[in-house]
């Protein structure tokens, strides 16, 4: 598998993910979304014969945001085959991989995220043939907010999970080795800004796709017959139940319409900088 | 600070209870916590999901990015899985398991640190290699730590009856067996690898404001191993009990021949480290109280003797007279009720 030589995203992207944090008490996780690129480049000189160099990148699209930790993987770290297939499947976009955030913690990794990180890029080959081969992001930021919650501060520090096939002995330990496990990747912020620095976004089309909604109800009767009234412990859990879905729902919510937002912002930014190209041209005329 | 969750308190309080570990606030749902290790303390980071017991779904940091006990260990899987019940006491369950597989992660990486032919290679071959040895290993930057617990359960026992003379009970016995700990220190660098390792025997507070500080052996650089340096070690501890128990049975004989000797019983008396004992003697005026301190290098140092008299006598030391530290109890015993009695009479006290 080769490793990854560039991540990219965009600054709506990630700044609708910021978003997401701060207004998100409690930690949560996510995917991430986008597409692996190769780009050959081959170096032409009189002296020597051609040089041609692959650079592989990934793009990250869109940050796609959950309620709460352990959305399609248990308190143990293994992964929900039939929660992750919802969230996948059906999606024209890639998964690149996953990302997690915290609160006033070290922006490390846990061992829980190491044991998903372990299991997750088999279960993701199986759901989308296309990434096989190809290394998975990991991305884990930290919040935090001073004490009048007047400024937040944040870290993000993405890494790629390497070949796990030597992770198979116990406790394998290799301390010199960063082919193996989670080794970092920086990240390369594209924003759209003004005209002079158009040369910074390349082609990139952000696209903040919507979150998945389950329609399914909870406690609806299977077989048609109306359920008599339970006892109050079995209502209370069901109140809870109810509770939590409309919890997800409007986080669900929450998370189109930052999507919604940084479509805005790109469109925006767009025109600004269209603009100023017609600016400039009519200046050069 | 925000008042805790009782049932984030509650896990918190049981941990601390339990493994001695210690927690620092960071918010409502993340803490640091001081992991007591090999002498050591490891800090790692504990984070709960949400507020309450239902879907907390703990997690922990570790700076140690290698160590994965998740992926290997099906003992930490199901403590993982329930960590948050309040009932069954999970965070406790899932840090002791934690550390568990810490401490076998250690032994893997001192396994891929230590060369072939070198101490460090020998000792961990031999020392994980002894099955009546309890071991922990851990690695740091500049060296590697073995912390050994020097008296099995058996051997112990053998001491009980040293250590009641010397007023521990047998439950603060039984605690003090697995703190009693050997931490012998290996640089890891090879500039310093002929060099002879650190060495520290943690004792028990109790246990060395009784017996006194134990003079460890040295450790001849290359020529010296820990399972040959244990026996020295259990040497040295059973000396100092013993010398201990020595001193400690000859003050409380001299208390007991001063009171056979005229001076009667002590009306204060420490019954514990006998060390000090306040005697009302008999006078025909005023009160008079002698206050017999025995110095921490008794009988090497004689016992200062006071005289107090009422308030309106300022107290009187009483230090002309001779001393052996040969002599038996009873000996010392009469010197000092005689420099006793001259004092008294130089004050211008009569017996009745």
């Amino acid at each position: 598998m080769m490793p990854l030589d560039l991540l990219k995203t965009s600054g709506p992207a990630l700044a609708s993910l910021f978003q997401s944090m701060s207004i998100n008490e409690e930690d949560f996780d996510g995917l991430i979304f986008g597409q692996y690129e190769d780009s050959q480049t081959s170096v032409v000189t009189d002296d020597a014969a051609d040089e041609m160099s692959i650079q592989r990148v990934a793009r990250i699209a869109s940050f796609v945001s959950f309620t709460s930790v352990c959305s399609f993987y248990d308190a143990a770290g293994r992964i929900d085959g039939e929660k992750l297939a919802s969230l996948v499947v059906g999606r024209s976009q890639t998964v690149l991989g996953w990302f997690i955030c915290r609160r006033d913690l070290w922006a490390t990794p846990s061992i829980r995220d190491r044991a998903v990180c372990e299991a997750l890029p088999s279960c993701l080959d199986r759901l989308q043939p296309q990434r096989k081969e190809r290394p998975m992001l990991y991305g884990i930021m930290s919040a935090t907010a001073d004490r009048a919650r007047a400024t937040h501060s944040f870290q993000q520090k993405f890494y790629q999970v390497q070949s796990t096939a030597s992770c198979s002995q116990p406790n394998k330990v290799d301390l010199g080795d960063p082919s193996t496990g989670l080794s970092p990747i920086q990240l390369t912020i594209s924003n759209l800004g003004a005209a002079r620095q158009t040369r910074s976004y390349e082609a990139l089309t952000p696209v903040a796709s919507l979150p998945p909604v389950h329609l399914q109800l909870p406690g609806r009767p299977e077989n048609g017959e109306l359920q008599k009234p339970k006892d109050p412990i079995m209502q209370h859990g069901k109140l809870e139940r109810i509770a939590d879905f409309s919890q997800q729902q409007l986080g669900s919510m929450e998370t189109v319409c930052n999507a919604f937002l940084a479509q805005v912002a790109s469109i925006t930014s767009q025109l600004v900088e269209k603009a100023a190209m017609v600016s400039n041209l009519q200046k050069a005329v | 600070m925000d008042v805790l969750h009782p049932d984030i308190h509650a896990l918190l309080k049981d941990l601390s209870g339990c493994l001695n570990v210690t927690s620092r606030y960071l918010s409502k749902t993340s803490f640091l916590l001081n992991i007591p290790y090999c002498l050591e303390s490891l800090t790692w980071q504990l984070t709960f999901a949400k507020l309450g017991v239902r879907h907390a779904c703990p997690d922990i940091l570790v700076p140690d990015t290698q160590f994965t006990p998740l992926i290997h260990s099906d003992r930490v899987q199901a403590a993982y899985l329930g960590a948050s019940d309040l009932q069954q006491r999970g965070l406790t369950r899932l840090v002791k398991e934690l550390l568990d597989s810490y401490s076998e992660y250690q032994q893997h990486v001192l396994d891929q640190l230590a060369s072939p032919g070198t101490a460090l290679r020998f000792e961990a071959d031999t020392v994980f290699g002894a099955t009546d040895v309890r071991t922990q290993v851990l690695c740091t930057q500049s060296q590697a730590l073995f912390v050994v617990t020097p008296f099995s359960p058996v051997e112990w026992e053998q001491l009980h009856a040293s250590m009641r003379q010397l007023g521990i009970t047998d439950a603060e016995q039984q605690r003090m067996q697995p703190d009693l700990r050997l931490r012998v220190g290996f640089p890891l660098s090879p500039a310093h690898a002929r060099q002879s390792p650190a060495i520290r025997l943690h004792i028990p507070a109790k246990l060395e404001s009784l017996a006194g500080r134990v003079e460890l052996p040295s450790w001849p650089a290359g020529r010296m191993c820990i399972l040959e340096y244990l026996p020295l070690v259990k040497d040295a501890v059973q000396a100092s009990m013993a010398q201990a128990v020595r001193v400690c049975t000859i003050r409380r004989d001299v208390f007991r021949e001063l009171s056979s000797t005229g001076l009667g019983a002590p009306i204060e008396l420490d019954t514990i480290s006998y060390s000090t004992a306040t005697f009302d003697l008999p006078s025909d005026r005023m009160p008079l109280l002698l206050l017999c301190d025995l110095p921490p290098s008794f009988p090497q140092q004689k016992p200062r003797l006071t005289l107090q008299a009422g308030s309106n006598m300022p107290p009187k030391l009483v230090e002309d007279y001779i001393w052996d530290p040969s002599w038996t109890a009873a000996d010392m015993a009469e010197h000092v009720h005689g420099a006793v009695d001259r004092a008294q009479l130089s004050l211008g006290f009569q017996h009745d």
